[in-house]
């Protein structure tokens, strides 16, 4: 598994289609983080947010990066397309993963506000969630399953737009609204919050294993 | 020896909403047994991508015993950068046969001394040979090959037929998709695939065959597959030597 993982983080950065949305994403830490970016949670809400749709993109990154030959000869060496997509889901995860940390770590370092460790547990969380929920809605929109690059980039940006506009749409939605506030909620509408975009997440990747094994 | 068994039981797909590929197709591959399916038609590497387990079917069941290698008709757009060596260890290590170095010797059996250059630098042809030594790398129980001979050269074409032929003496069970006709030497039954259903025949110029389960002398036990020609000698020789003979059958 782990020489897996790492064959397509190899293959991503040969590849070298992952540098735009990374960079991209680094210099969106390197704006918002440029000033006073506010209280540590509401802070750290636009960089999970942030991460969503990125780590989609890596998912879709992943399985793009060997053309169907060689993903086939992958799947079988494997032992099936749903170990390869659990595969590529860890590949896409650990770049999602490196992110959260250093998002995490910048806003520690740089914002001016306190991060008692029960808000960096937090932080964390609604981190990890996101990349999650990012990998298992890349799954959705990349091979075996046949969506074109336009029609998963417009998949992404319209789950993205929904899950903005309206609050109860996970995975971003509750996050903004429920934790995007002063003083910050409970407990319990953290864990809710952050699980359902986890949830999400896993269930996409379920979702996508079961058509992905049928699909051309 | 290897013990690979290949098993379809009525399967049927068909991609999306259109007309079924394969139509309730049941075939068995036993221990030591090749066949080669012809017809020119995408059926033949859907039936291949089931088998070796890309793909599952829409009905029905593809089951195979043991660990599977798979060569792909294609090989377009190989990842960039990576060696043939660094992709054949990666095959070998996430397969789980950790030896890289069969596949290399493999290579080299196939007329590739060197396997240093990334994988998109190679010819089509060689590329071939690269992806046939991640096939038969390991002693797989299984073996999917689809359009074997396609890009290669006579003497490759010669190596790959003795590759399949030893496999399947050692007890490979072996599916070929192969429009060529070349692979009729080795195979011990062929299928052509019409109107979505697979017709299975006996092949005429492979000899039967058949497998002893014995022990010699000492008491060592004894499993392979011969021909059928073979069979009195070896027979005779394990009995004049003090053997036992458990079974003796033969190989479909």
């Amino acid at each position: 598994m782990t020489t897996a993982v790492s064959y397509y983080l190899r293959l991503l950065a040969y590849r070298q289609s992952a540098i735009p949305p990374v960079l991209l994403y680094l210099a969106l830490l390197g704006m918002i983080f440029a000033s006073d970016a506010g209280p540590a949670v509401p802070a750290a809400t636009a960089t999970a947010v942030a991460l969503m749709p990125l780590c989609a993109w890596l998912m879709r990154l992943c399985a793009v990066s060997e053309a169907r030959p060689f993903a086939d000869i992958t799947a079988v060496a494997l032992g099936g397309v749903t170990r390869r997509l659990a595969v590529r889901a860890l590949a896409a995860s650990s770049v999602g993963v490196g992110l959260a940390a250093i998002a995490v770590a910048w806003s520690v370092i740089v914002n001016p506000h306190p991060y008692p460790a029960a808000t960096v547990l937090i932080i964390v969380g609604m981190h990890l969630a996101q990349v999650i929920a990012g990998v298992g809605v890349g799954a959705l929109v990349s091979p075996p399953l046949r969506v074109t690059p336009g029609a998963a980039v417009l998949a992404i940006a319209a789950l993205v737009l929904v899950s903005l506009l309206v609050r109860w749409v996970p995975p971003l939605g509750p996050m903004l609204y429920n934790l995007d506030r002063t003083p910050v909620p409970s407990p319990m509408t953290l864990l809710v919050t952050i699980g359902q975009a986890a949830i999400l997440g896993t269930a996409a990747l379920a979702l996508a294993a079961l058509r992905g094994s049928s699909a051309r | 020896m290897r013990r690979g068994s290949l098993r379809l039981d009525g399967v049927w797909h068909a991609y999306g909403n259109a007309t079924p590929v394969l139509a309730d197709v049941s075939v068995a591959i036993e221990p030591g047994e090749v066949l080669v399916v012809h017809g020119r038609n995408g059926a033949g590497k859907t039936l291949l991508r089931i088998a070796a387990g890309v793909l599952r079917p829409r009905a029905g069941t593809a089951k195979h015993n043991g660990r599977v290698g798979y060569l792909p008709q294609r090989s377009d757009d190989p990842p960039p950068r990576l060696s043939a060596a660094a992709w054949l260890s990666t095959v070998a290590r996430t397969s789980g046969a950790t030896a890289t170095r069969d596949r290399l010797d493999l290579l080299r059996m196939l007329g590739v001394e060197s396997a240093a250059a990334p994988l998109d630098t190679l010819s089509v042809g060689t590329l071939a040979k690269v992806m046939l030594a991640g096939a038969f790398g390991g002693a797989p129980d299984v073996v999917v090959l689809d359009e074997p001979f396609a890009s290669l050269d006579s003497s490759a074409m010669k190596t790959t037929l003795e590759l399949i032929g030893a496999a399947a003496t050692d007890g490979a069970a072996v599916l070929i998709s192969d429009h060529d006709g070349a692979a009729a030497t080795v195979a011990t039954r062929i299928a052509t695939i019409t109107d979505r259903r697979l017709d299975v025949q006996r092949a005429a110029s492979r000899p039967a065959r058949v497998r002893i389960v014995a022990a010699d002398g000492k008491g060592s036990p004894i499993d392979v597959i011969v021909d059928a020609a073979a069979r009195d000698p070896l027979l005779m020789q394990l009995l004049s030597n003090g053997g036992s003979i458990f079974r003796v059958e033969e190989v479909r």
